[in-house]
């Protein structure tokens, strides 16, 4: 019995690749990108932002999230070529300078980061909700989290590091739109 | 902890600023100049000859640097000595769905995988043995026919100790059943990635998501046939292991003889299927147990029938194979113990380490037949365990050496905590609490490789401006142990933590440690790293003596406590490795805050004046420190697992709710007690709790991972259920103190021992709200709304 | 499995008179394409070559289609591009349509929920324990029909031509109650324009699942204004979070102006190939128990339920009844 792989690869003109432009964390990024370039390969192969992290490649574990126009999205799931004109914020352009976001803070103080794998997609999705809702309840800050796997933590740490940032935020401490 | 500075105090880990800012790398993150990008075929078949690799269409492509195939590779490895049955890539055979059978490298990867599909292979399919009964009879074509059996068995293991058979016909209580585990897997969320540079030499740096960078160097030489000063192993930040990554693994042979081949850097990485086919996790189970209890003696004895279905090689399988027996004499006293152990391969992808490795299924069963025997006794099932468990300073049926257990008050104050009188039995219809124990080793005593050497050692060395580096083998996985190691010298030393450096997991800067398994890390690699800073400090009170113009301090040579030389060891010094308990630096002596002052006058130098004075003569300040296990156990086959210089102890109490409707259980409270001796960083052990909560819970309700005709069919997070933050319960901690002289400043592990009962816990819960026993796990909806309607039924 | 993409250009028509005329010429040129919304169910069967498309029509550029609103005869209009995280956010729709809010924020995951949209949840592929794998795991097992191949894994005996040719299973968790509110699609092709209800659009089959024509795309979806009427929806998963519905079941009641039932609605997702509905009368004086159990005993009779999921079939068939009481509880009947 013979077998090859059943995916055979189609030819495709040369001039399906072009350079695009993102803004990413409030700089405009140019570089090649193909049609099927995902914004995650973009980011990390291009860019060489390699904070956002591929975990499944799939939308299935949320390490790859980033904040397309504010909101967390997985980068794997979207076409570069699809968010052109949005502005991207990944965990690279979270902090302010060496000043982290309370959140990232929390995270750090609280012992929320174990391997750190999933930690970039935990804050992305983290800073969206702070941004939004300020003094988040349980359930919306499990919802948050539930939206990154993590399989090193157990999660109760990372639910604490969201709850001392709400309190750390009610307390007019750092600005949850650091940026 | 009194009278420390760093040990005990809750301590974020040293990088995990690099982590929450997305700068620190991981091995795919990692740029390497103009690399090649390379791709596994893997075999679509469980069971096949291979006829023929044609790779002639496949190297025709533009682009296509380099292909190897099974032909490439002469040698099979395994991490351990005694089964190294696996190949890099399937000779003329593949065994399990998945089996990397040719590799391609390419200037893009793109390319690459579209060289995969031109690689044809002629395979020949053969039967598969796909059912571990099955395996055990004999069949034409063994999987490894080097073994000279006529059917699948992989190991057997028999152990008897004691007489449980009379112990059973003096039991008012015996109970038996019959349990079924399945397969699952680490998950950890960074896929296995693998980078190799080649210098203008032909010199490799491998960057490997690994746990045993040690391992995996000596097996790369091995298995490319080159010498191993040519390798250099460093593991960038690792995401996650779990025991996952705890074997060399295959691809990362495939991509260092494609950088030899193509003289190439060369980028590696896997899918998350790739992850799930390669496996590796905890063997799939039947076993049939059966215990006999006594009010008045405690547990009469246990019989054990094991029986693990291995996949397709060994791993550490012959490993898992004894811990499946042994680690059955814990934490409970008992004299009378057999077990029959046997592993099997068969024709899937092959099950190895996974976190509490081996002690997790069997401990499972032994504590609902606990819990049975105690209900039928009438005895309350945490009294009950507490009378029974190991005193300190005694020695099991196996002669493992029980040295501090601190669980008796632990599980006495879980009870108190969780209001476990005022719930059990009493709880409504629906709601129930639990009880489970365990325990777990700290270090296997023994080396897989045999030699003298100690199981790790850390240089430490300070430099003119004062900075203090650690460097050591070990290999943080998330875990922390970086943070460990630093602390261990900033205490010692009296500095702060930023003023610690690590240099890790780089096999040629930093000194061996075996690895990030067995829950050694922490005992071992934490008391080379205290033991290199006592060096370290002898070295800055000499200097401040100098400078105080005192007579240097008499550092008198602690005596090893009495077991420490048991039995003869053959290599002359090993006393240079023990330097005494903690914390007597015997030195007079105060290190703190920057300075160095000395007790007896109150007079002090700064730290600082005392590093340039030490540096004055040797020009270097340098110092290492080693660990390794006292002489341990018995002399007969078999002696040595499971051995291990300190045992941890758990226990959870746990409490549920069971929708009798919908058979669903939603674990609402874990308190826990676990006995890790000294809480070196808190945080850090809190961590690892809750994740072995996380994890276990994983296995007790969920996880599994599903086969159709030897495929993985849920080789993803989607379909492989580990628990989302909703299902994580809330976590108690009862503080579980005890006094562990041979840890560094008195700690043993926290990362594995934690994980098997809380499964146990989670069943006897359920028995309380609901009142079923269930021997099946994952204990999944649809059973437990089974068991529950045949309950009603009868 | 390789993951990377390539093999499709790509096309991000702005603004609806563009799609039309794109939709218009690749159909003229008979190319091979697929529309993306969010792609949150489309990319992944890209990526496990599910899908080949030669052309990838993106519809994000199209903001006609995204947006709600309530028309004067009291309509509720979603274009079929609003995300499902706006639809669950909205006030009008909480307001009108609450339990379509919940069923959206049923959806995936957080993120997931901030790209995917309306359109394609109602659109989401059917899924299958066999199909939904990547190519190395297809080769093991034979391509089946939903891959060109020629075999059923779940049903053997299937021959190609005979309906249902596949059983891969409906996963949609807003398309049951879309079907209590009776709400109607409003379809695109060419210039022109048609309406379906939804209960007319779903086929009993995994492959030929709707009767979405070549080149049409749904532009909006209308909920009529009932009433009168409200709808629950809950679903079975193993976790709170990610999970397809194993089963889902939506549940409605319409009642008189004095809070007495007329009548009892359910529709399933996750079982069949297809959604289920149905609506049951309480006549004058009926016993409303006796109208449960037929509607349980109905819904429980909808579809041969096959072994595709985590749960056994057996278990996903017994909790519908129990899934259709505990939503008459949480709806006060
Ligand atoms: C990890 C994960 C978990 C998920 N869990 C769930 C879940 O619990 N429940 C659930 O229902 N879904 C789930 N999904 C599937 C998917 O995310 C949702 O169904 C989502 O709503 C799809 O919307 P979309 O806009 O992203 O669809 P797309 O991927 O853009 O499109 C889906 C299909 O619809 C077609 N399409 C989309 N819009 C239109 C239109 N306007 N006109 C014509 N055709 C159109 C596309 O061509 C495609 O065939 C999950 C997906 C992932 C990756
Ligand atoms: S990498 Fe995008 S969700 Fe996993
Ligand atoms: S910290 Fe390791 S996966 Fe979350």
């Amino acid at each position: 019995m013979n077998t090859s792989n059943p995916a055979q690869p189609r030819e495709h003109g040369v001039n399906d690749a072009r350079v695009l432009a993102l803004r990413v964390n409030g700089v405009l990024q140019q570089a090649i990108a193909k049609p099927g370039t995902t914004l995650l390969e973009f980011l990390r192969e291009e860019l060489g932002l390699t904070g956002s992290k591929r975990g499944c490649d799939l939308g299935e574990c949320g390490c790859c999230s980033v904040l397309v126009d504010g909101r967390p999205m997985l980068a794997c799931l979207l076409l570069a070529a699809d968010v052109e004109g949005s502005e991207i914020r990944t965990i690279e352009g979270i902090a302010d300078g060496e000043v982290l976001h309370p959140l990232q803070q929390a995270m750090v103080d609280e012992g929320a980061i174990q391997c750190g794998f999933c930690t970039p997609g935990m804050v992305i999705n983290g800073v969206h909700l702070f941004e939004r809702t300020p003094t988040p309840t349980r359930d919306e800050i499990r919802t948050c989290i539930s939206a990154t796997v993590c399989r090193c933590t157990g999660y109760n740490r990372i639910e604490q590091a969201f709850v001392t940032t709400a309190a750390t935020l009610a307390a007019g401490g750092g600005k949850a739109g650091a940026q | 902890m009194s009278g420390y500075n760093i040990v005990g105090k809750p301590t974020p880990q040293i990088d995990s600023r690099d982590k929450v800012m997305g700068r620190a790398r991981f091995t795919d993150d990692i740029p390497l100049h103009n690399p090649l990008h390379a791709a596994i075929l893997r075999s679509p078949f469980a069971s096949a000859r291979i006829l023929k690799v044609d790779t002639s269409r496949a190297a025709a492509l533009p682009g296509v640097r380099g292909i190897v195939t099974g032909a490439d590779f002469r040698r099979t490895f395994g991490v351990l000595v005694i089964s190294k049955d696996e190949p890099a890539m399937a000779g003329n055979r593949v065994r399990y769905i998945g089996e990397p059978v040719a590799a391609v490298a390419a200037e893009t990867a793109e390319i690459a995988a579209a060289a995969l599909a031109l690689i044809e292979v002629s395979y020949e399919p053969t039967e598969a043995c796909l059912d571990p009964r099955v395996a055990l009879k004999p069949v034409a074509e063994p999987l490894h026919p080097g073994l000279g059996r006529d059917n699948n068995l992989h190991k057997r293991v028999e152990q008897c100790y004691g007489d449980p058979d009379a112990g059973f016909a003096a039991s008012p209580v015996v109970v038996e059943k019959r349990f079924s585990f399945a397969s699952v897997t680490h998950a950890f969320t960074e896929p296995h990635a693998t980078q190799v540079a080649i210098d203008g030499r032909g010199n490799l740096t491998v960057y490997s998501a690994t746990q045993v960078p040690h391992y995996l160097h000596m097996a790369m030489a091995e298995v490319l046939e080159i010498p191993e000063h040519r390798i250099r192993v460093i593991k960038p930040h690792l995401g996650g292991g779990f025991g996952g990554k705890s074997d060399p693994f295959p691809h990362e042979m495939i991509a260092a003889r494609l950088a030899l081949q193509t003289n190439r850097n060369i980028r590696l990485r896997f899918s998350r299927e790739e992850v799930f086919i390669s496996h590796h996790g905890r063997h799939p189970t039947t076993l049939t147990m059966k215990l006999g209890y006594d009010p008045q003696q405690g547990i009469t004895g246990i019989d054990a029938d094991i029986l693990i279905d291995g996949g397709a090689y060994g791993s550490f399988g012959v490993v898992t194979t004894y811990y499946n027996g042994v680690l059955l004499q814990g934490p409970y006293r008992i004299e009378n113990l057999r077990f029959r152990s046997r592993r099997v391969y068969t024709n899937k992808p092959m099950c190895g380490a996974m976190r509490g490795h081996g002690g997790v299924n069997p401990r499972f069963a032994a504590e609902v037949l606990l819990d049975m025997a105690l209900v039928q006794a009438g005895v309350d099932p945490c009294q009950g365990r507490i009378d029974m468990i190991h005193r300190p300073n005694t020695l099991t049926a196996s002669e493992f050496r029980i040295t501090s257990v601190g669980l008796k008050a632990g599980l006495e104050e879980a009870m108190r905590r969780s209001g476990w009188n005022e719930k059990y039995g009493k709880l409504p219809y629906g709601k129930g609490i639990g009880v489970a124990c365990g325990f777990y080793i700290s270090g296997s005593a023994a080396h897989i490789h045999r030699n003298d050497r100690p199981s790790s050692t850390v240089r430490l060395t300070i430099e003119f401006d004062g900075m203090v580096t650690v460097y050591s083998g070990a290999a943080d996985i998330g875990q922390g142990i970086d943070t460990i190691l630093a602390m261990m010298a900033a205490e010692v030393l009296g500095v702060g933590l930023d003023q610690v450096k690590v240099v890790v997991a780089d096999t040629q800067l930093t000194p061996v440690d075996l690895g990030s398994y067995s829950s050694r890390v922490t005992f071992m690699a934490g008391n080379a790293s205290r033991n290199a800073a006592i060096r370290m400090r002898r070295l800055l009170v000499a200097a401040a003596c100098q400078l105080l113009e005192l007579p240097p301090p008499a550092w008198e040579k602690p005596e090893p406590p009495a077991d420490y030389f048991r039995q003869g060891r053959r290599s002359p010094d090993y006393s240079s490795d023990y330097l005494g308990p903690n914390p007597d630096y015997n030195d007079g002596f105060r290190l703190a805050n920057g300075q160095v002052t000395h007790l007896g006058s109150g007079r002090s130098v700064p730290y600082l004046d005392a590093v340039r004075r030490a540096l004055d003569g040797p020009g270097i300040l340098q110092t290492h420190g080693t660990y390794r296990s006292p002489k341990l156990g018995g002399n007969y086959k078999g002696a040595a697992a499971g051995l291990s210089p300190t045992y941890s102890f758990t226990a959870f109490i746990v409490e549920v709710t069971v929708d009798p409707e919908t058979g669903f259980v939603k674990v609402d409270k874990a308190t826990c007690a676990h006995d890790c001796g000294t809480m070196l960083n808190p945080l850090a052990v809190r961590g690892q709790i809750e994740g072995c909560i996380h994890m276990g819970l994983g296995q007790a309700l969920m996880e599994e991972i599903v086969h159709y005709d030897g495929a993985v069919q849920n080789a993803g997070f989607l379909e492989y259920k580990i628990p989302s933050a909703f299902e994580q319960p809330e976590v108690d901690l009862v503080p579980t103190p005890s006094d562990e002289t041979e840890g560094p400043f008195g700690a043993k592990e926290a990362g594995e021992g934690p994980l098997a009962p809380i499964i146990p816990a989670i069943a006897n819960a359920i028995h309380d709200a609901v009142g079923i026993r269930l021997t099946e796990v994952p204990m999944r909806p649809d059973r437990v709304l089974a068991a529950i309607r045949k309950a009603g039924a009868a | 499995m390789n993951t990377q993409l390539s093999g499709f250009e790509f096309e991000r028509p702005a603004g609806l008179p563009a799609l039309r005329a794109l939709l218009t010429r690749l159909g003229r040129e008979q190319r091979r394409f697929a529309v993306a919304a969010g792609g949150t169910d489309l990319m992944p069967q890209l990526k496990q070559r599910l899908v080949a498309p030669e052309v990838l029509v993106s519809l994000n550029g199209v903001g006609e289609l995204a947006g709600i609103a309530v028309q004067d005869d009291g309509t509720l209009r979603i274009g079929a591009l609003t995300r499902l995280a706006d639809l669950v956010d909205s006030t009008l729709v909480r307001q009108h349509q609450p339990a379509l809010a919940a069923a959206a924020g049923r959806v995936a995951s957080p993120q997931i929920r901030n790209r995917a949209t309306l359109g394609g949840n109602l659109l989401v592929n059917n899924r299958c324990i066999y199909v939904n794998q990547s190519p190395l795991n297809r080769t093991v097992h034979a391509p089946c029909f939903k891959v060109d191949g020629d075999v059923c894994h779940i049903v053997k005996s299937a021959v190609r031509g005979q309906l249902p040719q596949c059983q891969a299973r409906f996963v949609s968790d807003t398309a049951p109650v879309l079907l209590l509110l009776e709400a109607r699609l409003v379809l695109l092709r060419g210039r022109g324009e048609r309406r379906v209800p939804l209960r007319r659009f779903y086929r009993n089959d995994g492959m030929e699942r709707n009767v979405l024509r070549p080149g049409e795309v749904i532009g909006w979806i209308e909920i009529p204004p009932a009433t009168g009427l409200q709808v629950d929806y809950d679903k079975l998963a193993v976790r709170n979070a990610l999970d397809f519905p194993s089963l889902g079941v939506a549940v409605g009641v319409r009642r008189d102006a004095a809070g007495q039932p007329l009548e009892l609605s359910v529709a399933l997702t996750g079982l069949g190939t297809h959604p289920g509905c149905w609506r049951h009368a309480i006549a004058d004086g009926a016993s409303l128990s006796k109208v449960v159990a037929k509607a349980c005993a109905r819904a429980g009779k909808f579809a041969t339920t096959y072994q595709q999921d985590f749960f056994p079939r057996d278990y996903r068939k017994k909790m519908i009844g129990v899934f259709i009481h505990r939503s008459l509880r949480r709806l006060g009947v």
